[in-house]
């Protein structure tokens, strides 16, 4: 017997239609689509290396050779502000990725099993939803810091030094992804759970397991697939919320290292200077809202067009 | 009732000795010590070493825990931090009251115009004004303190200078800081209140007030105004947890002087006891005001305690 994926693919090509109906979602896609473009094509767009400092033209004010002008060292704002897309989106797009895997994973795995499974697994989640998810990862932050940081250089084994370098390169990146994965996938853990509570009486898990399907299968080709809707809708919506947190661990001085270019951090150099240049707090400021923002409406419209009856 | 009230407050005992547990050992695992500063002065050896033994952090990590909670439990002692003379609880004392001020304003930012918003969208359904509401409210929820306060303070301040730039202390300060605080959580508060609204007003017993002859204005605040709000209350303690978050923010762009600025002062330091204490003062306070949150959520709506497991 041969298998057909046709009636699915329907559903799919009119949530399509419906999101290209939606202005918002699709201005919102665009700016992301813009966003990702501005990313990848940072060295090429932006006029100066995003480090280089001028120590000669600190605080030049916007117009002339500077466009946006400079900040305290005299470093390009433009230049720096199209190069903090890249830390944004990264963390935005990996963290929501990391949050679905784990999330789903997790949440189905939850509710399938159901009973003491469940249980277990729900008091763990339970424990850590009630740990406010900023100060839980703004201790990671610090331990993660300290231990792969500049002290201690001597007594650390080859793969905590590769790890060190690796977050070095990435620009104190990879520990914030960590930080945000930890943390991001409870949400999505707990839908899940919930979703997959109410899927597995369904008729056609049933059938699915009277056809001998194990529990592997029956929860990656059966359950999951149904769930996905509502999660994709969910886990978009989220990526504001990681590039938040981001910009926050930044501003707070536990985020990227300088000089990598994190809005965050910028706001927090531009704030020092707020009476004389607010324009170097301002800048920043509206490119991170101008991100979460196009997020949101996408996912404000995804979810409107993959699940027309909660539009109201 | 008294069931539920009870089995929710012993929920909370697991809950902040496995959060202080976590926190402590996260904190205690980082090789090296506070006192080992950043390279520019390093204190003597025979001094680290003193300092280290008057502060216990030789001892076994579990016993420095056991040794901690119990100054926490039984005298409500947070320890001396390690930078200067003062202690744990000096810096909570003088900060908290600060941060729940700008945390209770925000709120009352947030529920005088979330709440308002939403019934005025719900009850002009699809018109110009709903619309406008709603785009409102989706830009507030995205738009973060971060890029606000800094438009706010360029624009209020700087150029009008109708409002103070920063600091604490008169109400004029506290004008801008409330307002960026609660803008956020008021867009979502606007959303909800206007799904739930929405969704009331097509139940029977409106229809049925409606049809007794029973005034249009009676009929919202009475009968649907009343059941809408209860969905709204859920989100309150989420939405209490999200404005801390906020107000570290808004603080230090406004120099004020609350918990926040101790908090990141003491992570960027490495003192331990100031971040175990902050953690568990934010902790402690975000829990208790969940713990608030669902019991008024059972008290209006009393389905809710049969429901429970």
């Amino acid at each position: 017997m041969k298998h057909t994926v046709k009636p699915t693919d329907s559903l799919w090509r009119d949530a399509v239609r419906r999101l290209l109906k939606n202005k918002l979602a699709v201005v919102g896609g665009g700016v992301v689509l813009i966003l990702v473009f501005i990313a990848i094509f940072a060295p090429l767009i932006a006029p100066y290396p995003y480090a280089e400092a001028d120590f000669t033209e600190t605080f030049a004010p916007p117009g002339g050779r500077f466009l946006l002008g400079t900040d305290f060292l005299g470093r390009d704002m433009l230049s720096r502000l199209l190069y903090g897309t890249r830390i944004s989106l990264t963390v935005g797009t990996l963290g929501a990725l990391f949050a679905f895997f784990i999330g789903v994973l997790y949440g189905t795995m939850s509710g399938y099993f159901g009973g003491k499974v469940d249980n277990a697994m729900m008091r763990v989640v339970d424990v850590l939803y009630a740990f406010p998810s900023l100060l839980f990862i703004i201790l990671l932050m610090v331990v993660f810091k300290t231990s792969f940081g500049a002290a201690g250089e001597a007594t650390r084994g080859p793969f905590v030094v590769a790890i060190a370098n690796l977050d070095r390169f990435l620009g104190g990146m990879l520990f914030i992804l960590i930080g945000i994965s930890l943390t991001s996938w409870i949400g999505i853990a707990r839908l899940s759970r919930g979703m997959a509570l109410s899927l597995r009486e369904m008729e056609f898990i049933q059938a699915a397991k009277a056809l001998g399907a194990g529990h592997w299968r029956t929860i990656v080709r059966h359950l999951a697939p149904n769930l996905l809707g509502p999660i994709i809708v969910n886990v978009v919506l989220a990526v504001p919320s990681f590039i938040a947190t981001e910009a926050f661990l930044s501003f707070i001085g536990l985020g990227v290292d300088p000089p990598t270019p994190s809005w965050g951090a910028m706001i927090q150099d531009g704030i020092r200077a707020m009476r004389s240049h607010p324009h170097l707090a301002i800048y920043p400021g509206i490119a991170l809202a101008v991100t979460m923002l196009s997020f949101a409406f996408l996912g404000d419209g995804l979810r409107d067009a993959l699940d027309p009856r909660l539009k109201q | 009732m008294l069931s539920f009230i009870v089995r929710r407050v012993l929920w909370l005992i697991p809950v902040l000795l496995v959060i202080s547990l976590i926190t402590f050992f996260l904190m205690l695992s980082v090789p090296g010590n506070p006192f080992e500063g950043s390279g520019e002065m390093p204190l003597p050896a025979a001094t680290v070493e003193r300092l280290r033994a008057h502060y216990g952090l030789d001892d076994p990590i579990f016993t420095q825990y056991v040794r901690y909670m119990r100054n926490v439990v039984l005298r409500w002692d947070l320890g001396p931090s390690y930078a200067g003379n003062r202690s744990v609880n000096e810096m909570v004392a003088d900060g908290f009251p600060i941060s729940a001020t700008l945390g209770l304003l925000g709120l009352l930012v947030a529920l005088s115009i979330g709440i308002p918003l939403g019934i005025t969208s719900a009850l002009n359904q699809n018109r110009a004004i709903d619309h406008f509401a709603m785009f409102f409210a989706m830009a507030g929820v995205s738009v973060p303190a971060m890029t606000l306060a800094p438009l706010m303070i360029w624009i209020f301040a700087l150029n009008l200078g109708w409002l103070p730039v920063a600091r604490w202390g008169t109400w004029q300060q506290a004008i801008m800081p409330a307002i960026i605080l609660g803008l956020g959580p008021a867009a979502g508060l606007a959303r909800l209140t206007r799904a739930s609204m929405l969704q009331v007003i097509r139940e029977d017993y409106i229809r049925t007030a409606r049809a007794k002859g029973v005034p249009e204005r009676q009929i919202t605040i009475r009968h649907a105004l009343k059941n809408a709000l209860i969905p709204v209350i859920t989100v309150l303690g989420p939405m209490f947890a999200g404005m801390v978050t906020g107000a570290v923010v808004v603080e230090r762009i406004f120099a004020i002087p609350g918990m926040g600025g101790y908090f990141v002062g003491g992570v960027s330091s490495r003192d331990y006891p100031v971040i175990m204490g902050m953690v568990l003062v934010y902790t402690f306070f975000l829990v208790l005001s969940n713990l608030a949150v669902d019991l008024a959520y059972a008290w209006v709506d009393p389905r809710i305690r049969l429901d429970q497991r």
